[in-house]
Parts: structure tokens; C-alpha cells; sequence
């Protein structure tokens, strides 16, 4: 087993590495840029090195340099996490050319699962089901029309090299075809670098349903339940789930056969997702495969008890799974919800800066894998995922109330953050039914209620909501006076002690 | 003490006396005894009856606030209304500032100086933790002057620009 293992990465996935090593006995080196000298991560760490500036171009994504840490600190092993260099396939060859080893599948896997169109060609060739379309990058709008009308409309034009959202472009009929095409072009190359689009057929109404893999370098390749990653915005999952509301134990069993099929073909080592779009019949489609950790990774973690970063490591040591696909079961139901720094009042703006105060829930059934801490000021330069929280209970419904209760415990304040809008999302009742599709945010959001008292049931709810409203209005009095005591308080000897104002305060009365 | 407030859009008026560290309210009839308790920043929790209830208070934009009850948010303005008039004549300024609504790095400007805008018109556009913003106009007009130019670093709430 390794001794030091170096982490390319940041905020809360190094944070979640760093503690996997900790289990371990393995000591962990942090990497960090001029923005993190006190993030987290370098906390939690026996060793850091500066890396560069703050723009990640000149840190995080500096694979010479990340390189020259582990050889400097004698580290053996590099955990990409997730973003970053974790799917840089050059990067993964100068990592084993540096003769240490990369926690994650091998460059060949990495460079043929990379690009769509290859990783569409591998999944065929596995026998699995693809969304009908092109497998090759198209050369022409007289090309993307004759597609179209063979599969028929509405498609979807997408980048080779995307992923996000970006240079993406539904289709409704052959008039718009030709502009969307360059378009996506022109997007696909500004945003990846590479024009090259291609097509599908667009599945109205999906659901994002994806399966966790873990492979050994044995040939042993399991798969771990499926994950719903359905409820997105711009193209971005906000809340996952294990298992999904809508796969049963049949249709898990043949998504993750296809899934280990499609691992094989590609010499998959080492922890991946496939992912699917599963339509309202419930047919399954390949979209894509992820060659990496996922965000996500802790709700198939609560739900089937392995822990996927410690099998990574072993894995990477040259260690077999340590389970077999008979010892892998689901048991209850776990929800995430990732916390980022914006302003779901403001159409999702970042919102980076100072945290005054951080309260985390507590209680039975939650974790909480964040990458920040009371006093921390987030840095502008990244992205704004802060924390990621989770619960798990018995089953789903009991989940959802769980995750209601404990939403409510967790306190953020300095900075905007989107927990409001998880609170808003948790207490609407298609959610709370698991009866969702991938547009959902997007309807949720034009048709959110900003009126809680306006959907009280009966009288006594709405005289409820009354009382509520009537002592936020109160609150909102003594907050504005004792802020304004404290502007008054703060004058001349600003760094007051602490027990002198608590003990006014005390006195002071409302 | 009368205060006037401005709770998820509706307007409402609050009367509160506050005596042996008990409080009365009256809210439009109705009315509430209460203790107050401060158990720690932006948190206030009120004994009314045998019911307790906690409100955590955030400082949100635009000199609101945003209240946790209970699970359920509220955003609540305070009107002052000594300033509402001197506020009143300043709306009717003809000048309007755009702000940078968080630090970031101007990596586009859209319009120059002296270019007719559009209400919702994007005139520049800021990027921080890798999203790109467009901080849009107020109104229609024309730009009376952009403050700041490609690949500047700019701090929340700095002048970007000013449209007439």
C-alpha cells in the first residue's frame, strides 16, 4: 500500500481524499495556489506545496508541476479528484512516465472513453443501446439533414468534445437546422477547442440515470446501483439520488450489465460511470462515460456501505476488489444535494466572499463532505461548489423528510448560497413522489411560489403562515436595531472584547 | 415604536412596545405577546405562549433580509420612512449606475461609451468561479461612460458603467 499519496486538487474532493488517506494510515500532500495558502485542504494535510498563482491555469491545471510536487515530496500516487487533470489522458501518460501511479483508469481508457464519438463506437461495439444517431463527427448541414430525417425530429446536435451543456443545440425541424449547426460549431470550438458536432436523436423528457463501476486490474469489473441525477440546471446535476425512484431491480440488473460490458470493451480500471438517458418507457440509452470519481459518489456510498475512494487507492496499489458483485446490495434511499456559492434569489449569480457563520445538521442519517470552514473567503477563481450534503434513511420517502429537517438545521450566512432553493425544492410534491425528468428545475424555477402563505391548505394553516410571516417582520425590526447598536457599538475601540458585548447584549432586552 | 415593512411583497405595519423585556405587537389586529431571546448572531427566538420559534436573519442585497422560519423563507425590507421621500426624488434620477454584483474580472465589454442601450441589454460581462455574467442595463438610454475595460479586476458593487 502506498505511503504518500499527493492530491491535484481542491476544496471539498480534496478534502474527501485527504480523509480516505487518513483511514488509510496513508499521509496525504496538499497542493495548493496562492488564492488556498489557508483553504481547507491545506489544513488538512502533513504536507502542501504552492503550485502558482490563483488562476487554476497557472496551479491547478499545471500537470508539470503537480508532477515535480509528488516527486519533491516522495509521494507515490496522485488522486486527480474530479474536474481538473482528472480526464487529461496526456497528463495520466506523464504521471506513469514519472513512473508513479495515477489513481484512475489507464490513458488508453481515459483517451477512448474522452471523446464522445469513440465511447459511442465502444459502447455499440459492447452491444449496448445508443440514442440513434451519428457516431462520427458531422462534415456538413447537407449531412445533418439527411441524419435527421432518417432518425427523425426533434434531434440533438452536441460537441465531441463537450460536456456541460456547452455546444449543445436541440433541433424541432428542418428550417432551423442549419443555423443551429453552426452555431454548435462555433460554441463546440470556442468552449473545447474542437468544432466537431455531432447528432441524436432527442429523447423528450428524460431521466439522467447513471451506474457507478469499480474495476480492478484482475478483469474484475462490478457495478454498484445507479445513481438519478435527473434534476439539473443549465445542464448541471443539483441533487442526486440513490437508487432512483424509477429503476427497479430488473431494469438496474440489465443497465448495469450493459454498463460492465461497455467498461470491459474500453480495459476500464479503477472507478467509472456510465451514463444513460432512460426514457419514459423506460428504454435505456448510452450518453456517456465518466472516468473519474463523480461528485455524487457519496449517496451510492451510503446506500451500498462501500466506500469508493478507499477502493480507489487499493485498486491503484494493485489490490483486487475487495467485493465481488454478489456482495454489492442497495439498503434505503440517500439524497444530495450540492451547495454552491450563488444566489438562487438572483438567477444563480456567484457569490464569492467572507463566511461569517457555518452550522452543519447533525443527527442520524447525514454527512456533510464540505470543503469550507467559518472564516474561509471563497475564492472568485474557482468553482462555486462549497459543499456537498447528504442524507440517507430507510427508504425514499423517509429521505426526503429527513433531508427537509436537516436543510433546515444547516446555516451558511456571509455569502449567498443555494440551500434556500433545496429547502423550495424538497417541499414540492413531484419531488417528494420522485416524479421528475431532467426539465424539471427549469419548470420548478418559473413556477416556484414565492407566497408560502398563499398555498396554506385550510384556515388553520393559513393563520400559521400568518404568525410565521408576522415574526419574520419582527425579526427583521430587532435584527435592523441590534445591527445598527452594533455600528454604534463598533466606534471607537472597534475589537471590543468579545465577553463585554455578549454581556450587554445579555442585558439588552428586547 | 411603528415601523413599516415590506414582507415577500406585501406591505405591512407594525406597532411594537417593548416593556420588562416582554414585547407587544400589533399587526394589523393582531396582536402578539412575546419574549425575545438573542442566543447568538442573526438569531432570535421568540416565546409566544408555550410555542418557540427561531428566526435566522441573513443580510441579503439591496438592504433586505432574508428569514429562515420554520423551515420557510422570507425576505423582508424595512421602509424607512424618513428617507422615503429624499429615496422617491432619487429614483427619479435620470442617471443609473451599473454595479458589479460580485468581484470578479471583466473578460467582455459589450458597448462604449456614448452607445444607445436597451432596458436588459447586456453591457458587460464579469466572470467569477468560472461563470460568465452579463450585467445587463436598467433602462433604456445611452451609456454616459463604461468605467472598465477587458481583463480588469473589479470588487462587488464597483461602477461598471453609467447609463442615462
Amino acid at each position: 500500500m502506498f505511503k504518500k499519496i499527493l492530491i491535484a486538487n481542491r476544496g471539498e474532493i480534496a478534502v474527501r481524499i485527504i480523509r480516505a488517506c487518513r483511514e488509510m494510515s496513508i499521509s496525504p500532500v496538499a497542493v495548493y495556489s496562492d488564492a488556498d495558502r489557508t483553504a481547507l485542504h491545506v489544513r488538512l494535510a502533513d504536507q502542501a506545496v504552492h503550485l502558482g498563482a490563483a488562476p487554476s491555469s497557472e496551479s491547478y491545471l499545471c500537470g508539470d508541476k503537480i508532477i515535480a510536487a509528488a516527486k519533491q515530496t516522495s509521494a507515490e500516487a496522485i488522486h486527480p479528484g474530479y474536474g481538473f487533470l482528472s480526464e487529461n489522458a496526456a497528463f495520466a501518460e506523464a504521471v506513469e512516465q514519472a513512473g508513479l501511479v495515477l489513481i484512475g483508469p489507464p490513458a488508453a481508457a481515459m483517451k477512448m472513453m474522452g471523446s464522445k464519438t469513440s465511447a459511442r463506437r465502444a459502447a455499440l461495439a459492447a452491444g449496448a443501446p445508443v440514442v440513434p444517431g451519428t457516431t462520427a463527427p458531422i462534415a456538413s448541414v447537407e449531412e445533418a439533414i439527411n441524419i435527421a430525417e432518417e432518425i427523425g425530429y426533434p434531434v440533438m446536435l452536441k460537441a465531441a468534445s463537450g460536456g456541460g451543456g456547452k455546444g449543445m443545440r436541440r433541433v424541432g425541424c428542418r428550417d432551423d437546422i442549419s443555423s443551429a449547426f453552426t452555431m454548435a460549431q462555433s460554441e463546440a470550438l470556442a468552449s473545447f477547442k474542437d468544432a466537431a458536432v455531432y447528432l441524436e436523436k432527442y429523447i423528450e423528457r428524460p431521466r439522467h440515470i447513471e451506474i457507478q463501476l469499480m474495476a480492478d486490474q484482475f478483469g474484475n469489473t462490478v457495478y454498484l446501483g445507479e445513481r438519478e441525477c435527473s434534476l439539473q440546471r443549465r445542464h448541471q446535476k443539483v441533487v442526486e439520488e440513490c437508487p432512483s425512484p424509477v429503476v427497479d431491480e430488473e431494469l438496474r440488473h440489465r443497465m448495469g450489465e450493459a454498463a460492465v460490458k461497455i467498461a470491459r470493451a474500453a480495459g476500464y480500471v479503477n472507478a467509472g460511470t456510465i451514463e444513460f438517458l432512460v426514457d419514459s418507457q423506460k428504454n435505456f440509452y448510452f450518453l456517456e462515460m465518466n472516468t473519474r470519481l463523480q461528485v455524487e459518489h457519496p449517496v451510492t456510498e451510503m446506500v451500498t456501505g462501500r466506500d469508493l475512494v478507499h477502493e480507489q487507492i487499493r485498486v491503484a496499489a494493485g489490490q483486487p476488489l475487495s467485493f465481488s458483485q454478489t456482495d454489492v446490495w442497495l439498503r434505503g434511499a440517500a439524497i444530495e444535494c450540492r451547495i454552491y456559492a450563488e444566489d438562487p434569489e438572483h438567477n444563480f449569480m456567484p457569490s464569492p466572499g467572507l463566511i461569517k457563520k457555518i452550522k452543519t445538521p447533525a443527527g442520524p442519517g447525514v454527512r456533510d463532505d464540505s470543503g469550507v470552514y467559518e472564516g474561509w473567503e471563497v475564492p472568485v477563481f474557482y468553482d462555486s461548489l462549497l459543499a456537498k450534503f447528504c442524507v440517507w434513511a430507510e427508504t425514499r420517502a423517509l429521505a426526503v423528510k429527513r433531508l427537509a429537517r436537516a436543510l433546515d438545521e444547516y446555516e451558511m450566512s456571509g455569502i449567498r448560497t443555494t440551500l434556500p432553493f433545496f429547502r423550495a425544492i424538497v417541499r414540492n410534491e413531484d419531488f417528494q413522489q420522485g416524479n421528475f425528468d431532467t426539465g424539471f428545475i427549469d419548470r420548478f424555477l418559473q413556477t416556484q411560489n414565492h407566497n408560502p402563505a398563499a398555498s396554506a391548505a385550510d384556515d388553520d394553516a393559513m393563520a400559521a403562515q400568518q404568525e410565521l410571516a408576522d415574526l419574520a417582520a419582527i425579526a427583521a425590526v430587532l435584527h435592523s436595531k441590534t445591527t445598527a447598536q452594533q455600528h454604534r457599538d463598533a466606534t471607537p475601540q472597534a475589537t471590543e472584547s468579545r465577553w463585554k458585548t455578549y454581556g450587554r447584549m445579555a442585558q439588552r432586552r428586547f | 415604536m411603528k415601523y413599516e415593512a415590506e414582507i415577500n411583497g406585501q406591505t405591512v405595519h407594525l406597532e411594537l412596545e417593548e416593556k420588562d423585556g416582554r414585547m407587544d405587537v400589533v399587526i394589523a389586529e393582531r396582536r402578539y405577546a412575546i419574549e425575545v431571546a438573542h442566543p447568538e448572531a442573526g438569531v432570535y427566538q421568540f416565546f409566544v405562549g408555550d410555542k418557540i420559534y427561531e428566526a435566522r436573519v441573513v443580510n441579503a442585497p439591496h438592504q433586505a433580509m432574508e428569514i429562515q422560519l420554520r423551515g420557510q423563507p422570507f425576505t423582508v425590507r424595512l421602509i424607512d420612512r424618513k428617507h422615503r421621500r429624499a429615496g422617491a426624488e432619487h429614483s427619479d434620477d435620470s442617471q443609473q449606475q451599473l454595479l458589479a454584483p460580485m468581484p470578479g474580472k471583466v473578460v467582455r465589454v459589450l458597448l462604449n461609451t456614448g452607445d444607445e442601450v436597451k432596458a436588459g441589454q447586456g453591457v458587460v460581462i464579469v466572470e467569477a468561479m468560472k461563470m460568465q455574467n452579463e450585467i445587463k442595463s436598467p433602462k433604456d438610454g445611452h451609456l454616459l461612460e463604461v468605467r472598465v475595460n477587458e481583463g480588469d479586476t473589479v470588487t462587488g458593487n464597483q461602477v461598471l458603467a453609467v447609463v442615462e
